[in-house]
């Protein structure tokens, strides 16, 4: 593998050595979660790639689809821990949401290894770096010729 | 071509079917699948169900398939690779023959080719056409749904066909109307007995229940009569009776991809939908169910007759059998002459 | 039989001619004696023509959802039990005014599968009604304003047939075995989106596959395409549907859509002890939250 400078793009994220993993996450506690990992020069794997939104709330399924259907091997859906949600029930709603949706991707034979889902506030760089370390390695563990309703 | 007539015992007419399989012929037939018939490539003749009356889709899939790729595209830096999807047609070196359809469905054939090279000639289209030859078995029992009849065609009619079949005890007469069809057995010939028109039975007379000229009579004057409103009321629009029809060609060009790569696509579609219309601004020409419906039998009954002196339906009754809100087309032409 | 179609035909006229109602939705013979179709009954005259029986298969609130149908205001609409569950679930999400209804319920024994009353068949029994009808609760319509007693002998179910039994045999397989099988379904798939015109609850007046900005679900009709449109039109569903089986019963080309339907109703009720189309004054299970929910998938 040739060498790759730190901060620059270089997964093309479609091998399973070096997979794209795409978190959508909420703007008030996980994103300042993961902002206060990188402030406080914490690594962490750089196969994922951040897509911040206004509440766990706001992440329909469908983004999830989307990210599945572009390549990505993992999904991370992350907000605010109960009883935090900066819209007070944004969260909840969610949640309610996501226990459905995943048992629906479970039942459709999507690999749930795939998809991942944490509560992570704005204090908690530690555990926003433990949950990307983790889910990648996951990830990079996962049989990838296996197939599913999102791939050829 | 001059007609030529053969006559092959049933135990022939399963072998011939499995020496095109073995010789690589792509032989579609009825089938059966999750307890309904359905075409779809055989192994052996055994798969086939030549008993059913009709299967519940048509083959019009091995025409205008359900998505077809127009073109491909793709980028590397300034360069653009573009891939004709024609290619990919013309790839296909397998001749396809349908097997075991009936009359109506083999008449589909001709009259959408009519629309397909009117303007403008569509390749993917006329090679598809031209790569199949179909045979076709004339049907004993038609059932109440049937109206082929009516609309110009019969039971036993062999328009469209390349060779049709008519069963008689254990034995089956060919007539072969096409070169295609002689091409086809050719090969063969040891397993086909020739015989004369004389010898066959002679076609039925099948009753008509109503004149499907009445019913375009009415359709010519009567764009605003209340009748559409009212009777589809019950429609809900789902659009099956299109995509089982085996003359409804209606398809929609998508472009699906990004910046890298991608390709043009034609979908089927369907008038039934309230999308199909909608216009940029809003507005909608075919606002209720009535509206497409009525479309749906002005283009069937109507509009393709006067401008290819065909009409786009064959009577085969899928759309009657099928729809869940048990919308008759058979029983609707009909009421539509009488009004 | 020919009481319960006196009895409705009654109720229809009365209606009509209180001017209480300015349409009433529905059976009528069909297009062979093993057939039912809606009537769209406008003149009492015409009130004549209502009828019900075991193959009354379709579910009548679907035609609430039409903008034609809605313009004749107060309606008068005849409901199975099943069907009236979709009334429920449509007044819980404020698509129908419970004031602009009249609620004809019919009792029903169970509903002949379509398939098989084509091919002949004219006994109700555990083997030829709809899987819906083996677990039914409600051949009693739960709210209505007027009942019809049916005429029909009573539906034995003796459990020799276990109803969706599908469900558990492919909970128990692993994801590749289950990819598989889903695979082959959905390659079938035309999208010809009946399941979503048939289904009284899919009544967005523009459905997310109509919407090209960004277009979510592909539009082509094979593998990818096919498998987006049945996942999202499964999610919009989960917890909503009332399991008429009407997507399914729609299918040209037989998606057990139901399969999904139902293991999805079994979960939302596992998850959160809702079913749907029960209580008019419930909230629908994806409107609300509770702070002690299932939360053991998340980090």
């Amino acid at each position: 593998m040739e060498d790759k400078k730190e901060g620059t793009v270089k997964s093309e994220g479609n091998n399973v050595s070096d997979p794209r993993i795409i978190a959508f996450v909420c703007n008030w506690c996980t994103y300042s979660g993961a902002d206060l990992a990188g402030t406080s020069r914490m690594k962490y794997s750089d196969n994922v790639r951040v897509i911040k939104l206004p509440c766990s709330g706001r992440i329909d399924p469908l983004f999830i689809i989307e990210a599945f259907k572009k390549g990505a091997k993992g999904v991370l859906v992350s907000g605010c821990h109960p009883g935090d949600c900066h819209y007070i029930s944004g969260n909840y709603h969610s949640r309610r949401k996501y226990a459905a949706f995943r048992d629906l991707l479970g039942f459709l034979g999507v690999d749930l290894n795939r998809i991942e889902f944490s509560w992570i506030s704005a204090s908690e760089g530690n555990k926003w770096v433990s949950v990307i370390n983790e889910f990648t390695d996951k990830i990079k563990s996962l049989n990838d010729n296996s197939s599913d309703i999102f791939k050829k | 071509m001059e007609e030529k007539y053969f006559e092959i015992e049933a135990e022939n007419l399963k072998k011939f079917v499995n020496s095109l399989i073995s010789d690589n012929f792509n032989v579609i037939a009825p089938k059966d699948k999750d307890g309904d018939t359905f075409y779809g490539k055989i192994d052996k003749f055994d798969e086939a169900n030549l008993d059913i009356l009709l299967p519940k889709m048509s083959y019009k899939e091995y025409l205008l398939p359900k998505t077809e790729t127009l073109f491909e595209y793709s980028f590397s830096g300034a360069d653009v690779d573009i891939k004709d999807g024609l290619a990919s047609v013309t790839g296909e070196n397998k001749k396809r023959v349908i097997f075991g359809g009936r009359p109506c469905d083999a008449a589909a054939g001709p009259i959408m080719e009519k629309v397909f090279n009117w303007d403008y000639r569509d390749e993917f289209f006329n090679e598809r056409f031209k790569n199949l030859t179909i045979i076709s078995i004339a049907c004993e029992k038609p059932d109440n749904y049937c109206f082929c009849t009516e609309m110009q065609l019969s039971p036993e009619s062999s328009y469209g066909s390349d060779i049709l079949l008519k069963k008689e005890g254990n034995k089956y007469f060919a007539a072969v109307v096409s070169e295609k069809g002689l091409e086809l057995i050719t090969p063969y010939l040891s397993l086909f007995k020739e015989t004369t028109k004389d010898k066959v039975p002679a076609d039925k007379d099948w009753k008509k229940i109503f004149e499907i000229e009445k019913t375009k009579g009415f359709l010519d004057k009567n764009f605003e009569h209340n009748y559409f409103q009212d009777r589809f009321l019950s429609c809900i629009g789902c659009g099956i009776c299109t995509y089982i029809c085996p003359t409804c060609h209606c398809f929609d060009i998508q472009d699906e991809g990004n910046l890298k790569e991608g390709r043009r696509i034609r979908n089927w579609d369907s008038c039934q939908f309230a999308i199909f219309t909608l216009h940029t601004s809003g507005h909608n020409p075919r606002v209720t169910q009535g509206d497409r419906y009525r479309q749906r039998l002005m283009h069937k009954f109507k509009i393709y007759s006067e401008k290819f002196n065909k009409y786009l339906c064959v009577g085969c009754g899928r759309c009657s059998r099928n729809c869940p809100e048990d919308i008759d087309l058979k029983e609707i032409a009909r009421d539509l002459s009488l009004l | 039989m020919a009481n319960t179609d006196e009895k409705l035909q009654k109720i229809a006229n009365d209606l009509l001619e209180s001017g209480e109602v300015s349409l009433v939705i529905g059976y009528t013979k069909g297009s062979n004696p093993q057939r039912m179709r809606p009537a769209f009954i406008t003149k009492t005259e015409d009130a004549g023509r209502l009828s019900f029986s075991r193959y009354a298969v379709q579910d009548l609130a679907v035609f609430l959802k039409k903008p034609e149908v809605k313009k004749f205001g107060k309606i008068g609409i005849v409901v199975k039990g099943c069907d009236e569950k979709a009334l429920n679930a449509l007044i819980q999400e404020y698509q129908v005014s419970r004031d602009n209804i009249k609620i004809i319920g019919v009792e029903c024994n169970g509903i002949i599968r379509q398939n098989l009353a084509d091919k002949g068949e004219t006994a109700v029994s555990e083997a030829t009604v709809y899987d819906k009808c083996l677990i039914c609760n409600e051949h009693t319509p739960i709210l209505y304003d007027y009942l019809v007693e049916s005429g029909e002998p009573k539906l034995n179910v003796s459990g020799n047939i276990k109803p969706y039994a599908k469900i558990e045999e492919l909970d128990a397989m692993s994801p590749e075995e289950k990819n598989s099988f889903w695979e082959k379904e959905f390659d079938k798939c035309i999208k010809c989106y009946a399941c979503r015109q048939a289904c009284p609850l899919c009544y967005c007046s523009r459905c997310i596959v109509e919407k090209n900005m960004p277009q979510w679900i592909d539009t082509n009709l094979e593998e990818t395409g096919n498998a987006q449109w049945n996942l999202i039109r499964a999610y919009h569903l989960s917890g909503r549907c009332i399991g008429c089986g009407e997507c399914e019963r729609a299918c040209p080309v037989n998606i057990p859509l139901m399969m999904i339907n139902e293991k999805m109703a079994r979960d939302t009720y596992e998850l959160f002890g809702y079913k749907s189309g029960l209580d008019i004054n419930a909230k629908p299970v994806f409107g609300v939250f509770s702070e002690s929910d299932f939360n053991e998938f998340i980090k």
